[in-house]
């Protein structure tokens, strides 16, 4: 029964142009159009690259001023351009948005004052800092212990702040903001496949189709039928997100930070999670068909857009406000999945999103097939 | 023996509409048990109750002697079903869609095969097992519906008015094929608001008006309980007023009525309405055209019974 099932909604859906269409070629044409999009605009933004700061003197003469200014003596671009001024001008730049942040510098405590919503630059003038006060620290111990050392591991710290800066903003690794639009981008398209969920528990219902009351009115369970449903979409649109996401890797060769392995180990999740939300969302209520199609789309597109798929920051906004929701939103722990191999390999990071994504596909689907189980409808 | 079908007393309401109002009927096995009534008389709600798909507000419902439930598989196993609304996959062909409907209730491989194949000659699809229900004409694609909903060879088929927006040739195929479904010894329900179909097909009929079983019966016994035994209808162009009333004192005419065309006379009872008419009408030296004689319809049954006719144009 089971096998018999499978064969036939395989079929089903294989030979379904529109459902093709959203499962395989939509991530495809906009991951075209993201790509598009975004080369220009990287392409622009890593010409003027140089991020505005102005730095106040502090009661010490800090060390700050003599490391920017032998970056821009070494003669490789130049990462900030700095304003030496007073904390009152410092201000007003930064309200101007003039500058990007505010650095005190300050020989023991160098602090950092950002804009809110400076974005990347922000960031690269955060972990400028951060790579400042580490060295300093280091600096301070050597001049307890052997003061002698101290020109040399100066010279050598100089060198390779110079560098770690300059390569990771230049290179297209962690640094590229635009490979978590794909990550969303990805994730997305996974969630889309809920439409296809959708149809399997739309097919077994007698309100909601004609075919679904012949289904309700066999001698075979509903439970059965609906995971041999479950199964072959599964098999069917997996392989078609495993094409889009070639696609995006070889074609447009879109760097995702991964191997393509990791890709098509994350989206078995992704998929899986998209296929039972939208079977849940099929299952109940007592909806029309364009009702949930509309909960459908507002679900995927509003998850992707809390999990940055609109504004790139937005993650970074709720984790501020309300963290809970980036600890739950699917779409979220999809792209977030990418990023936490990318940024920290196979780890606790990407393990919890994935069992996080397991629990709620499975406890959906079981949602689902209890409640469509023996249901009655008041109306057809 | 106990009837294939009993229902007492279903009350089905859809918020304020009450589709069914205590309806009963008993369906006895070897029977084509015809449910006729105008549009919106609840013959569509009754089968969709009695398969549970429908909740319902009152009533009971056993097939088979067994109250049937939502998971009653030994009942399901045995009913086959034609809904109104043509339910088939589009992607699937002809020969697919019939062999997955059937394999929901035929695991065994072989005789799943032998049970499509005979289906689809039955309908008479063997020209088209490779097309999509889309490049069917609506013909077929009914015929294909009622393949699918008859290849598990079931004991008890429902028709919800199955040739509906069929063409004359599919229809006569249609109705031939259920006689040879009952001659093979399936119970057969069949639904429709033509009352010709039914009359011709039917061995009981149930004729429903507003959720209401109004009279049951074989179509002999229903017409005996109606007065109407003969209507004469006469083209005629002029008659007048006081005719009119002499022809209305004709022995066993009950009504007379007249549009400036055609005079329509009822009779109850009599032998030789036809005769006295026509001499009546040529006594008085009256021109008139062609003339008809009717024995009493299932529609003349239902225009008694509830003051309207079956159908608008029936
Ligand atoms: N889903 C529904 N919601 C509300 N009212 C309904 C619904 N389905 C049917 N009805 C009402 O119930 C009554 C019976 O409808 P039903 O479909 O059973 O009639 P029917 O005899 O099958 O008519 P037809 O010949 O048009 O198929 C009608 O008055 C109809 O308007
Ligand atoms: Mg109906």
């Amino acid at each position: 029964m089971f096998s018999h099932c499978f064969k036939y909604t395989f079929l089903d859906f294989i030979r379904n142009k529109t459902t093709i269409f959203w499962g395989v070629f939509f991530p495809m044409i906009l991951g075209t159009l993201f790509n598009f999009a975004f080369m220009n605009i990287y392409e622009s933004s890593s010409c003027f690259n140089e991020i505005p700061v102005a730095v106040v003197d502090g009661c010490d003469d800090g060390g700050i001023k003599g490391l920017i200014e032998s970056m821009e003596e070494s003669g490789s671009a130049k990462l900030l351009s700095a304003r030496f001024v007073s904390e009152d001008e410092a201000l007003k730049l930064l309200e101007e948005s003039e500058v990007d942040g505010i650095i005190y510098d300050d020989m023991l405590e160098p602090t950092l004052i950002i804009r809110t919503g400076g974005g990347m630059n922000a960031s690269i003038i955060k972990v400028f800092l951060d790579r400042y006060k580490t060295n300093a620290s280091v600096i301070a111990d050597i001049m307890e212990s052997d003061p002698s050392r101290l020109p040399a591991v100066i010279e050598k710290m100089k060198a390779e702040t110079v560098n770690h800066l300059e390569l990771s903003n230049i290179s297209n690794g962690n640094m590229n903001p635009f490979t978590t639009y794909f990550y969303n981008l990805l994730a997305m398209a996974c969630l889309f496949v809920s439409m296809i969920g959708m149809l399997i528990s739309i097919n077994s219902q007698a309100n909601l189709s004609s075919v679904g009351a012949r289904v309700c009115l066999a001698p075979t369970s509903k439970a059965i039928q609906n995971i041999a449903g479950i199964i072959a979409a599964f098999v069917i649109f997996y392989t078609g997100i495993a094409i889009a996401s070639a696609y995006l890797v070889f074609v447009l060769g879109i760097d995702f930070g991964i191997s393509f392995g990791e890709i098509l180990f994350i989206n078995l999740f992704g998929v899986l999670f998209g296929i039972s939300l939208g079977f849940f969302i099929g299952s109940i209520g007592r909806m029309t068909f364009n009702t949930k199609t509309a909960i459908l789309l507002a679900c995927t597109l509003g998850t992707g857009f809390l999990s940055g798929l609109m504004i790139g920051d937005m993650p970074a906004i709720i984790e501020k406000n309300c963290p809970i929701i980036n600890r739950i939103n699917p779409s979220r722990l999809i792209s977030d999945s990418f990023y936490a191999i990318n940024s920290y390999g196979w780890g606790e990071r990407l393990a919890m999103n994935i069992i996080k994504l397991s629990i709620m596909s499975v406890v959906l689907i079981i949602c689902g097939c209890l409640i469509t189980r023996k249901r009655q409808f008041k109306s057809l | 023996m106990t009837p294939v079908v009993k229902i007492e007393n279903l009350v089905k309401r859809y918020k304020e509409i009450i589709a069914l109002d205590h309806f009963g009927l008993e369906i006895n096995e070897g029977e084509i048990f015809g449910l006729l009534g105008p549009n919106g008389s609840g013959k569509t709600t009754t089968i969709n109750c009695l398969l549970s798909l429908l909740e319902y507000d009152k009533g009971t419902i056993e097939l088979f002697g067994k109250q049937m439930k939502p998971n009653s598989y030994d009942i399901k196993k045995n009913i086959g079903v034609i809904m109104q609304n043509v339910a088939v996959f589009d992607a699937l062909t002809v020969r697919e869609n019939i062999d997955y409907f059937c394999g929901l209730y035929i695991s065994d491989k072989a005789l799943k095969k032998q049970y499509v194949d005979e289906a689809i000659r039955f309908v008479g699809l063997e020209d088209f097992e490779k097309f999509y229900p889309k490049k069917l004409s609506g013909g077929l694609l009914r015929r294909l519906n009622i393949a699918c909903g008859i290849a598990h060879k079931p004991k008890l088929i429902i028709l919800d008015e199955p040739t509906v927006a069929v063409d004359p040739q599919s229809r006569n195929k249609i109705l031939e094929g259920i006689l040879e479904l009952n001659k093979n010894g399936a119970t057969i329900i069949y639904t429709s608001h033509y009352m010709e179909e039914v009359e011709q097909l039917c061995t009981r009929i149930c004729i429903m008006d507003k959720g209401k079983s109004i009279a049951t019966g074989t179509k002999e016994q229903l017409k005996k309980m109606i007065k109407n035994t003969e209507t004469i209808e006469i083209e005629a162009a002029d008659i007048s007023e006081s005719a009119l009333e002499e022809l209305k004192a004709l022995p066993h005419a009950y009504e007379v009525s007249y549009n400036g065309e055609k005079l329509l006379i009822r009779f109850s009872g009599g032998k030789h309405n036809l005769i006295r008419t026509l001499e009546y009408l040529k006594e008085n030296e009256i021109v008139f055209g062609r003339v008809y004689s009717e024995l009493p319809t299932l529609n003349d049954v239902f225009l008694e019974i509830t003051g309207k006719a079956l159908r608008d144009n029936g």
